[in-house]
């Protein structure tokens, strides 16, 4: 397609309808954060002081300390959980495989602050696990802490390494091995010069994932940290504190957090990617059939860390049914109590998620369509820039978003800050990424010259992407509207910021009842949630087959 | 039905001028084949034509009329594409009634054109399929009636053959070209390929690098090139250098040149020749005669193609299979001639 045909043609309207979007959602919020973070907190003057206080002042050292070393080590051993997840189940012939593969994809999607609460219910102070081992007289110290933290890290985000990793396995052909072997290689050999070489700048780019999903998160430090600061907490704690708020120190903390993502991100994209060899695979790696007790020891592993990912959410599961007095909960009675609660006496927060992630999804459904569209197909500067400012806001914090959004709406004549519009706009900007993703993938799989065909048959540009590119791209477009739906309803970090009283979400919910020790009542809404995000997803992956794969949340 | 002027065409993409200057004047009802290798800007060409790509200087005609600002979905051409660009989630009715249902005519109509176009492509019985159950053939000849069906005033095609193995390939021109004068379309077809635009086409223009080598009948272009490229690009040739000798007669390599193709400038000049042109002498009396020795020797069933050395160089002779045996062996020292219209000035 040749676009400039005339300047204010359907899509040259659209692009520019988009870019100004972007614009006043994402570009001019964080510009507004990053040059508060250049103001003197009394004067409003330009100065480096707040940066100086973020690098002199050992408190905020501490806190980017413990981001770093958080996420490292999240990333650390998320590569070393999900390389061998990876390679046993592309590589190998295992019992199960479909289902561990499934299954292995799932912890994306669960909410990673209601994984921290499972570990408290089981390892926390009160954890029924830490009881029972107390009567056993060992002695544990509770699971709250930095070691809590990377642990559900670690096993929430290990399936970024799978999934990135097996797809590399898979995307080279096995010729490549054969020649190797034809060339005198052996197996070791094989697999030290060929195999692990190739696959190398995907496991960089898998935990380079978990490491920017960790350090951007929110709800997890707040609720298993122990007491351990971090930036993207104290970032809104520096925002929010209305005695002694400090937006220039919350825009700096903020700005050093979004740096750090985007440095990462670009060293990403300018280095590790262009190393990619990923090619399209004739024949993928051939599947090695192994005597039976290699088999169940891979087999056994592969289960092992799907069942300690997974269990905790069963142990919130089973919390919601359970009877509970504050932090002490009544195991082995059983309870409609909490849920009755949740969805009876106080049913405003499941209304208000609901309601949010549908109108935030819808909203993004189509404005994700027209973008990806013009990502894909516009060549050039333009759609570059577009492209860019859509995944902008993957390389930022929800809570840093939300303090964006908070602070520059706030007043004026686009005073959003305390309605559920802020809300919706937050949740649009962060969620769209993933379905402009999704669907731009299956777009670049549909030639041009199909909607140009159309064209030339006598149907004018934008009705022409209505009836024969939009059936091409919808089952990308409706897994992105599922994506971003489940995923806007686990949304805690730019909520915190931005939501008001009656607006309260389910997440929001949990966060206070687990901040107060009630764990009944938080586990209720966690079942909600829980199964809200498993059976769209269940539906997804039934009628749309395989392969459409969730992507992970703040 | 139109005839099209293209006026001074140019395109720029970048630093890059790939249509640099193209005039033609395309005959209503003419076959008129774009050829040159990749890159030469047939294509941009084309898709200027289907309003894809607009042009930076120059004007193109359907008729009378500039279409230069009518946008594509309004210029009524029809256009196969090189991958065929079905819609894959209709079926091969649906496909072909898009067009009509465009145009918004009723029911009745679309269901009897498109019968009539599925039966002149063969295709009748094929109308429920869906693309991906057809095969690259049927692809091929239901793009063909999509495009044919809306009775445009030009039909255009971006090398349509490209994606068929060579046997259907041949098959498909023939019918193309016979659809093409059944319905008496203007038409404009793109391909690198110089024996299929050599087979389908009543005029071509070879392009290269942007800019038009020559236009002229298929005759014309092979047998009468304009210029080394054209001569090259459309087969084998084989260059002599003419000079004088001291008695002035125009020679190469020592044997008189007779050559009866019009005027002839002063020596020093290029003659090409096509290896089918030069012939075994087999003892006759005939002008242009020389001696070479055979290099090499394939045979390839109707032809026997021989490597020889003669007239101080290394040529190729395309000569017909003997009915036995006995064609010449490497080694072999043979007479061989050309007549004296055959040959091409090169400038």
């Amino acid at each position: 397609m040749n676009f400039p045909r005339s300047l204010f043609s359907a899509w040259n309207c659209i692009f520019a309808a988009a870019l100004a979007v972007l614009f006043l959602l994402v570009v001019y919020p964080m510009f507004s954060i990053f040059a508060a973070s250049f103001a003197g907190s009394e004067t409003g003057v330009f100065t480096l002081d707040n940066y100086a206080q973020v690098f002199r002042t050992p408190f905020y050292l501490r806190c980017l300390g413990n981001s770093l070393l958080m996420s490292v080590a999240a990333t650390l051993f998320s590569v070393a959980a999900g390389v061998p997840f990876a390679f046993f189940l592309t590589r190998f012939k295992l019992p199960c495989a479909d289902l561990l593969r499934t299954l292995g994809a799932l912890p994306l999607i669960l909410p990673t602050f209601i994984g921290a609460e499972a570990w408290l219910l089981m390892l926390g102070r009160n954890g029924f696990i830490t009881r029972f081992m107390e009567g056993a007289g060992i002695h544990f110290p509770g699971i709250a802490g930095m070691h809590g933290m990377i642990l559900v890290f670690t096993l929430q985000f290990f399936p970024f390494v799978f999934l990135t990793v097996s797809a590399a396995i898979n995307s080279v052909d096995r010729s490549l091995e054969e020649s190797a072997r034809n060339l005198g290689a052996g197996t070791l050999r094989v697999l030290r010069t060929i195999t692990f070489p190739v696959i190398a700048p995907s496991i960089a780019a898998g935990g380079l994932i978990v490491f920017c999903m960790s350090i951007e998160n929110f709800g997890v430090p707040t609720i298993i940290g122990g007491g351990i600061k971090v930036l993207a907490e104290q970032a809104y704690s520096e925002f929010i504190n209305e005695l002694g708020g400090n937006p220039s120190m919350a825009g700096a903390l903020s700005s050093v957090l979004v740096f750090i993502t985007l440095a990462l991100t670009l060293l990403q994209k300018l280095v590790i990617e262009r190393r990619s060899y990923a090619m399209s695979a004739l024949r993928p790696p051939e599947v090695i059939r192994l005597p039976s007790l290699p088999t169940f020891a891979m087999t056994a592993y592969c289960a092992l860390l799907l069942f300690l990912a997974l269990a905790p959410f069963i142990v919130v599961l089973a919390a919601a049914v359970t009877e509970s007095r504050g932090p002490v909960m009544y195991y082995g009675s059983f309870s409609l109590e909490n849920l009755r609660k949740a969805l009876q006496v106080a049913p405003r927060p499941v209304f208000n998620s609901f309601f949010l992630s549908t109108t935030a999804s819808l909203i993004g459904m189509v404005f994700g369509m027209l973008v990806s569209y013009l990502v894909v197909r516009r060549k050039g500067i333009s759609g570059y820039v577009l492209d860019l400012a859509m995944m902008l806001p993957l390389v930022i914090a929800g809570s840093v978003l939300g303090i964006a959004l908070a602070a520059t709406y706030n007043r004026g004549p686009l005073a959003l800050t305390g309605t559920w519009v802020i809300l919706v706009l937050a949740y649009f900007v962060r969620k769209t990424p993933f379905a402009v993703k999704s669907a731009s993938a299956l777009l670049q799989q549909v030639d041009a010259s199909v909607e140009e065909a159309s064209v030339n048959l006598g149907v004018p540009p934008l009705l022409s992407f209505l009836k024969v590119v939009v059936p091409d791209m919808l089952p990308g477009i409706i897994a992105g509207t599922i994506i971003m739906w489940v995923t806007t309803l686990a949304e805690l970090s730019s909520t915190v910021v931005l939501y008001y009283g009656p607006w309260a979400t389910m997440t929001i919910q949990i966060f206070q009842y687990i901040g107060s020790g009630d764990f009944g009542p938080a586990s209720a809404y966690g079942a909600v949630l829980i199964f809200s995000v498993l059976l769209p997803l269940f539906l997804l992956n039934r009628f749309l087959g395989k392969g459409t794969m969730p992507l992970g949340n703040g | 039905m139109a005839a099209i002027t293209l006026d001074g065409l140019v395109k720029r993409f970048g630093a890059l001028t790939v249509v640099d200057q193209i005039s033609l004047a395309i005959k209503d009802g003419e076959f008129f084949t774009l050829l040159g290798p990749s890159g030469c800007g047939k294509t941009t060409l084309l898709r200027m034509l289907a309003g894809f790509v607009t042009p930076d200087g120059g004007d193109i005609r359907f008729g009378n009329a500039s279409i230069v600002a009518v946008p594509p979905h309004r210029r009524e051409t029809g256009m196969v594409f090189q991958n065929y660009a079905l819609f894959p989630h209709m079926t091969v009715f649906e496909n072909v009634a898009y067009g009509l249902k465009a145009r918004k005519r009723p029911a009745a109509e679309i269901r009897e054109k498109v019968g009539d176009v599925l039966a002149s492509v063969r295709l009748d019985g094929f109308e429920d399929r869906r693309p991906r159950q057809l095969s690259g053939g049927q692809q091929q000849r239901v793009a063909l009636a999509r495009a044919l069906v809306i009775r445009p005033d030009v039909l255009l095609m971006d090398e349509p053959l490209s994606n068929l193995d060579a046997r259907l390939r041949m098959s498909m021109r023939e019918e193309i070209r016979s659809i093409q004068k059944e319905f008496g379309i203007t038409t404009v077809y793109v391909t690198h390929d110089q024996e299929e635009a050599m087979a389908v086409s009543d005029r071509i223009a070879v392009l290269a690098e942007g800019r038009l080598r020559q236009a002229g009948s298929p005759w014309d272009i092979y047998a009468r090139p304009a210029d080394a490229f054209t001569a090259a690009f459309m087969g084998d040739c084989v260059m002599l250098q003419a000079c004088s000798d001291l008695s002035g007669r125009t020679c190469v390599e020592g044997m008189p040149l007779v050559l009866d193709i019009g005027e002839i400038p002063d020596p020093p000049f290029t003659v090409m020749l096509r290896p089918d042109w030069i012939e075994t002498a087999d003892g006759r009396d005939c002008p242009n005669r020389f001696t070479g020795i055979v290099q090499e020797s394939i045979f390839a069933g109707a032809y026997v193609l021989y490597r020889v050395r003669a007239l101080g160089q290394e040529m190729r002779v395309k000569a017909a299979a003997p009915g036995n045996r006995n064609f010449m062996q490497p080694g072999e020292s043979s007479e061989f001639c050309f007549a004296p219209d055959r040959p091409v000035l090169i400038r």
